[in-house]
């Protein structure tokens, strides 16, 4: 057989044929309108900034039509979670190593060279580690990041472009997020990923607002309370 | 829906590609839904072929189905052919991914969790193993090329590149499959 016709062969193999979840249909259209409400949002508020600017008159933003944009569908199949998560407009998922691309443990220099942050001025952040330095860096979609000295990246917080591997994302109701996560308290709305961090979620007025991986070693003051 | 109700709904049935061409289900029409529904099946297998596994397929079929659907009606209008744009931003979707994500492949970092994975089915294939250790450029040429049957010009119009670079980036991919694949008698494939 000739490189050709074994081509022919492995391209024609119905091994190739990736099966899906039935529903993989409708989480690519509900993705698909979510971008699409989301550009929408965006022009409507860039137009209402200008017009606002003309008239000094108030504006306000058309809430979204997708049902609700903090509960992001599972992914396409069961095993495309393990993929790269890549893709620069998607979003990003929140993982116990991190959230691409800050990852858990990274240095300070690190996370500077990623790009996607920069230092926060006077370095004042809202946990700390007895005996250690604490550096704290911000960037877009209300990233904050706290990497102290000993450990390298323990703080990771995000108030938008972001969900949890179980689709919980700023903006979910709390019902959803009890949903996500059975037997979640109200007091301390967070979840162990590993001995050492967990994941925590601020909910404000019945909605979540940022999710956050936190060391259990940091102590914080107010939402996102370790100690 | 099937292929009479869709065509009563105004959707187009398009005809069988020809010889050689894959199959790519053949619903085209003005609702997004009905599209990914058609497509989905067919655009997961080119995916497979693209990336090498069943994972990376997925991930890439959602992220540029999600793109394209958010731009659909816009895509329409200026009279894109869905099947072939979407192909289209498949390929350069996973080329630009690569080049984003290969400094991380060789970070050896391990997920804590592990989410449940099923194995590639075509692991055992050495013609797979070897398309796989081809460079993603070089990879979409060959599977323009074997898998969909486009041309030279087709494969250089698809991807942004000369039909030059086509030329030389296929001369590359087989060479270096036939090496893979061990010299001509021994199991390997003959010119």
């Amino acid at each position: 057989m000739t490189l050709d016709e074994e081509l022919h062969r492995i391209f024609a193999d119905e091994r190739l044929a990736v099966t899906t979840t039935g529903e993989a249909s409708k989480r690519i259209v509900a993705g698909a309108r979510r971008i699409r409400t989301r550009r929408r949002n965006m022009a409507i508020g860039a137009s209402g900034l200008a017009v606002a600017g003309v008239f000094s008159a108030g504006f306000c933003l058309l809430p979204p039509t997708a049902p609700n944009p903090g509960m992001l569908p599972q992914a396409l199949t069961d095993v495309s979670s393990t993929a790269a998560q890549a893709g620069a407009p998607r979003m990003r998922v929140i993982r116990a190593d991190g959230a691409e691309p800050i990852r858990w443990g990274m240095s300070a220099s690190e996370v500077l060279g990623t790009g996607a942050v920069k230092p926060v001025p006077e370095n004042t952040g809202p946990c700390y580690v007895p005996g250690q330095l604490t550096t704290w860096f911000h960037g877009d979609s209300g990233t904050l990041v706290g990497v102290n000295s000993k450990d390298g990246v323990s703080y990771i917080r995000a108030t938008d472009q972001i969900r949890t591997e179980q689709g919980v994302a700023p903006g979910a109701t709390a019902a959803e997020l009890h949903t996500a996560y059975p037997g979640l308290s109200d007091q301390d709305p967070s979840v162990a990923l590993t001995p050492d961090r967990r994941l925590h979620f601020e909910v404000r007025d019945g909605t979540v607002s940022s999710v956050a991986l936190i060391a259990t070693s940091l102590r914080c003051a107010g939402a996102g309370k370790a100690n | 829906m099937n292929l009479a109700a869709m065509a009563a709904d105004g959707l187009m049935v398009v005809p069988p590609r020809t010889r050689g061409r894959a199959n790519w289900g053949e619903v085209v029409g003005d609702n997004f839904a009905d599209f990914v529904h058609a497509a989905l099946p067919g655009l997961l297998r080119y995916g497979h072929a693209l990336t090498g596994n069943p994972h990376d397929a997925a991930d890439l079929v959602q992220s540029v189905l999600e793109k394209v659907g958010a731009r659909w009606t816009t895509l329409l209008r200026k009279g894109f052919e869905p099947h072939a744009y979407v192909r289209r931003a498949m390929a350069n979707a996973h080329i630009s991914r690569w080049r984003r994500t290969r400094r991380e492949n060789l970070v050896d970092a391990v997920p804590d969790q592990q989410a449940p994975c099923q194995p590639d089915r075509l692991e055992n294939e050495p013609i797979w193993q070897a398309l796989r250790a081809l460079p993603p450029r070089q990879r979409a040429v060959v599977v323009l090329r074997f898998y969909e049957g486009l041309s030279e010009t087709e494969i250089a119009t698809t991807l942004g590149i000369s039909n030059g670079t086509v030329k030389s980036q296929a001369s590359k991919a087989l060479a270096t499959l036939r090496t893979s694949l061990g010299p001509d008698g021994e199991g390997g494939y003959p010119t």
